[in-house]
């Protein structure tokens, strides 16, 4: 994963990232559109997703330095963000009535991540 | 071996599988694999990883040098994580031998680094009992979590074991 090596994927802080970018932000706008993305195009998204942040970052890693704890680190620190993003979901349902702005919430903040990607 | 300071002899060994970050992930990977068996096929699971490890202590023992056990390590939690993720249970004629093949794994990556042959050999003792206990203890937890937020969480306890696992191979291979 060296960035001298030849690159099994294109690197997206380059310029490349594109390809990581689209499946995401379409599910975004169909998030920010109101309409639920399909399981199969979410399940797309988040797997192209994975691949390209686990290879951003995977690149981060100094010569020398522990390889796994890094990667505890960086794994666990990416499913606490997950967490957090599927409260924040789960709190655009407002499932207790407690909350009527939330899906329009939600709805926003998936239009701005969408075109900020 | 040492990889907490202070423990050495028995307890050294007792700590190691829980203290190497590679072998605590391959071994909850292989919990969360026993765990979605009955306990009959567990025991077994945990026997045919008791066998492996006995063996691959003995070869340390007997003087082995280096393997690529620690690869074989990652690769069985690539393997078992990703089995946990997709809530796959495996065959216990399968989970079997890749528990025996863990084992022997495990073993043959925790060579004690003392000088003393009594220390040495208390230390793989106690490498021995504490991957037994290990998995025995996370494999009966994983069993107990039946409820269905439970079962999501293992799942995703799995993928983070596979990603982990994963990265750091790519690592290794790659540089």
């Amino acid at each position: 994963l060296s960035r001298h090596a030849p690159h099994p994927v294109p690197d997206c802080r380059d310029g490349d990232g594109i390809v990581p970018a689209i499946p995401t932000a379409l599910v975004l706008l169909l998030l920010g559109g109101g309409v639920p993305a399909p399981v199969v195009l979410a399940i797309v998204a988040v797997s192209n997703f994975a691949v390209f942040h686990g290879y951003a970052h995977g690149t981060e890693l100094p010569p020398g330095s522990d390889a796994i704890a890094f990667s505890a680190g960086f794994v666990v620190a990416t499913g606490l963000l997950h967490l957090y993003g599927i409260g924040l979901g789960y709190a655009g349902m407002d499932l207790a009535g407690r909350w009527p702005e939330g899906p329009a919430a939600v709805r926003l903040i998936g239009v701005a991540i969408a075109i900020a990607d | 071996m040492g990889p907490f300071a202070g423990a050495t002899g028995f307890a050294g060994g007792l700590l190691h599988p829980l203290l190497m970050p590679a072998h605590l992930i391959a071994l909850i990977g292989l919990a969360l694999v026993a765990g979605r068996h009955p306990s009959w096929a567990r025991a077994a699971i945990v026997a045919a990883f008791a066998l492996g490890l006995a063996g691959g202590l003995g070869g340390i023992a007997w003087g082995l040098g280096e393997t690529p056990a620690g690869d074989v390590l990652l690769v069985a939690a690539v393997a078992c994580g990703a089995l946990a993720a997709a809530g796959t249970m495996v065959s216990a004629w399968l989970a079997a031998p890749a528990a025996l093949v863990c084992g022997a794994a495990l073993g043959l990556d925790s060579p004690p680094e003392s000088i003393s042959l009594r220390e040495a050999a208390l230390m793989l003792v106690g490498t021995g009992c504490g991957g037994i206990a290990a998995l025995a203890a996370f494999a009966m937890a994983a069993g107990a979590l039946a409820r269905l937020w439970q079962g999501v969480a293992l799942r995703v306890a799995g993928s983070w074991i596979a990603a982990i696992a994963i990265l750091v191979l790519a690592r290794r291979w790659v540089s």
